[in-house]
């Protein structure tokens, strides 16, 4: 590194230094210490004195920006919906918490429902040995049963101890003319 | 409004009075349109926003603390509306030309800027074009950075305050405002250069 691009770099550095300096008097919000020895930086650095002209014409071209103004209608049509507003019991309920407690009762939520979800399927799973068991009963079209005797997936389903009355008969044999499902609980 | 006229009538929106709600908004109303205006860079979405913003206040009032002021937490909130308006877009980079134009409303066209009728005609249309460079430069910006800018200099809010408003620490604040108007400077040479 040339002694020039020495004494480049350690400008730049010093310059970085003030940075803040200058931000804050650009700001207005330089105390007078501040100012002070930025007043003395800028003296001898013509970079940087031309960056803090320029940066305070770019705040006052932003400052002196024209205010915009809302059409008339804004202030009735805003009254009109402030009175239309209901608030559903999820405003209610929501409206009065802040993004991360609404996040953290989705999480509790989403937990609960899985845990649910766990708990079923270990109860009622293929590998459940205890608690009442569901089966579906495909009953093939039957011929007709004989008055006398019973029909077979009566005593089929009487064999199985289903309750009588849970299954309308007549609807089995006769409702469908393929398959009649029965569901019952032993 | 003072901190005990705010919290009286936060009391009384709260239990349901839309009247007192209201009172409470409406010393915000003008800036917080102008505000969402220079943000999304549409006249006429801001109005929408502003309206947004404001009933998404009404539902939210329960949650106002009192540990922000009524105002930083107003325009949290008109800030979020703004970005989340944005990113709906799918655009960062707004359109600008439509803020000089009159603003359908029902009672027909209305100026948007509050005319000066004590300046030439060649001079405002100077100023105008300045003003359309620098709002779109102000649109180039980040929605981060041009949130801060706009806050500090046409909003008038201090660093502290914007902190309170974007949840940011005063650090990040100043030196935000200070890359937003570096990125300002570089847009705006033909300006601000010489």
């Amino acid at each position: 590194m040339s002694s020039t691009d020495g004494k480049r770099v350690h400008k730049m550095e010093r310059c970085r230094d003030y940075r803040r300096l200058i931000g804050a008097e650009v700001d207005g919000t330089a105390d007078a210490e501040g100012r002070a020895a930025l007043r003395r930086h800028l003296d001898a650095c013509a970079d940087c004195a031309r960056e803090v002209r320029e940066l305070q014409r770019v705040r006052r071209l932003t400052r002196d920006l024209p205010t915009l103004a809302p059409s008339a209608a804004l202030k009735p049509a805003l009254a009109a919906r402030l009175r239309a507003q209901r608030a559903s019991w999820l405003d209610r309920l929501f409206g009065s918490l802040r993004p991360n407690e609404i996040r953290l009762a989705a999480g509790v939520a989403l937990l609960l429902v899985l845990a649910i979800g766990v708990g079923v399927v270990a109860l009622h799973g293929p590998g459940a040995t205890s608690g009442p068991a569901t089966r579906v009963v495909e009953i093939s079209s039957p011929a007709p049963p004989s008055p006398q005797a019973p029909a077979p997936a009566d005593e089929y389903l009487q064999g199985c101890g289903l309750v009588h009355g849970t299954l309308d008969q007549d609807q089995a044999y006769w409702g469908a003319d393929s398959v009649q499902l029965a569901t019952y609980a032993r | 409004m003072s901190s005990h006229q705010v919290a009286t009538l936060v009391q009384r929106a709260r239990a349901g009075d839309v009247v007192a709600f209201e009172q409470l908004v409406q010393p915000y109303l003008g800036r917080l349109y102008n505000y969402l205006a220079r943000m999304v860079g549409d006249a006429s979405d801001a109005e929408d926003l502003t309206q947004d913003a404001i009933l998404r206040a009404h539902r939210a009032i329960g949650s106002f603390r009192g540990g922000a002021t009524f105002q930083t937490w107003l325009y949290r909130i008109a800030t979020n509306i703004a970005v989340d308006a944005l990113r709906r877009r799918g655009r960062q980079k707004v359109k600008v030309t439509s803020l000089d134009d009159p603003l359908q409303s029902e009672e027909g066209l209305v100026p948007r800027e509050v005319p000066d009728t004590q300046r030439d005609p060649l001079e405002l249309a100077e100023a105008a074009e300045l003003h359309g460079e620098v709002q779109q430069a102000i649109a180039s910006l980040s929605p981060k950075l041009r949130a801060v800018v706009l806050l500090f200099d046409m909003q008038g809010m201090s660093y502290e305050e914007i902190a309170e408003a974007l949840d940011l620490p005063l650090g990040t604040v100043k030196s935000r405002l200070f890359n937003a108007r570096a990125r300002l400077r570089e847009r705006l040479a033909p300006y601000v250069g010489g």
